[in-house]
């Protein structure tokens, strides 16, 4: 299954129309369409807390 | 559980913490259409700020998110300038105390811009910058977020 967080990434990546429409977002719209997305995948537990326990990585 | 980043802003503002977003939700407000599920926050390591930010992670309800832990975050381990995986009660918190090759919030500030919202103003890092530390990682999980940074980037050059 693919890593959730590559999804929006990998789409935009072929169709720069995402790209452009975030775009049209105000930074606050945008932080709101994250969470939104965000609270889907946890809808469908394709990620949790256990998850997060094992990312250990440097943020950047 | 609903992860809220805003209401995790709402309250390092409201404990006047000294914060930089960086990471992939600096991305999402600078415009890139990125996932990321943790809200990464460079912080000014100092004894004030240190004492702020415990204030703003009791409130938050912060915990380690290590083997779901049930041990908080101390001022102490702030002060060691070090990463911090957090888990709050409105989603995941990294703070952290450098990023990349161990830039600090003083380093970075000039590079971040004032981003404001109805929860509140706060500082984001630029995309230029953040283009600059993704390339910098040189992760193979950087590389897809990368080239939509570039593309927000590229697009932006255009625009202007």
């Amino acid at each position: 299954m693919q890593d959730p967080r590559n999804i929006a990434a990998s789409s935009a990546g072929h169709d720069g129309s995402l790209v452009d429409w975030f775009s049209t977002l105000s930074p606050e719209q945008r932080l709101a369409e994250l969470e939104s997305r965000i609270s889907f995948f946890y809808s469908l537990r394709l990620t949790d807390e256990s998850e997060l326990s094992r990312d250990s990585r440097t943020p950047q | 559980m609903n992860p809220s980043f805003r209401e995790i802003l709402e309250l390092l503002n409201r404990h006047e913490v000294e914060y930089i977003v960086v990471g992939g939700v600096a991305a999402v407000i600078q415009g890139a259409p990125v996932t990321t599920f943790d809200l990464d926050a460079l912080v000014r390591v100092s004894e004030d700020n240190a004492s702020r930010l415990v204030g703003a992670l009791e409130d938050l309800d912060a915990r380690y998110r290590e083997h779901a832990s049930t041990i908080k975050p101390s001022k102490k381990d702030i002060l060691a300038g070090g990463h911090l995986l957090l888990m709050t009660r409105a989603g995941p918190l990294d703070v952290l105390g450098f990023i990349g090759d161990s830039e600090r919030y003083e380093d970075l500030i000039a590079v971040s811009s004032e981003v404001a919202m109805t929860i509140g103003r706060f500082r984001v890092l630029d995309l230029e910058e953040l283009v600059r530390q993704k390339q910098a990682t040189g992760r193979p999980k950087d590389r897809a977020v990368l080239e939509i940074l570039e593309e927000v980037l590229r697009r932006r050059h255009d625009d202007n």
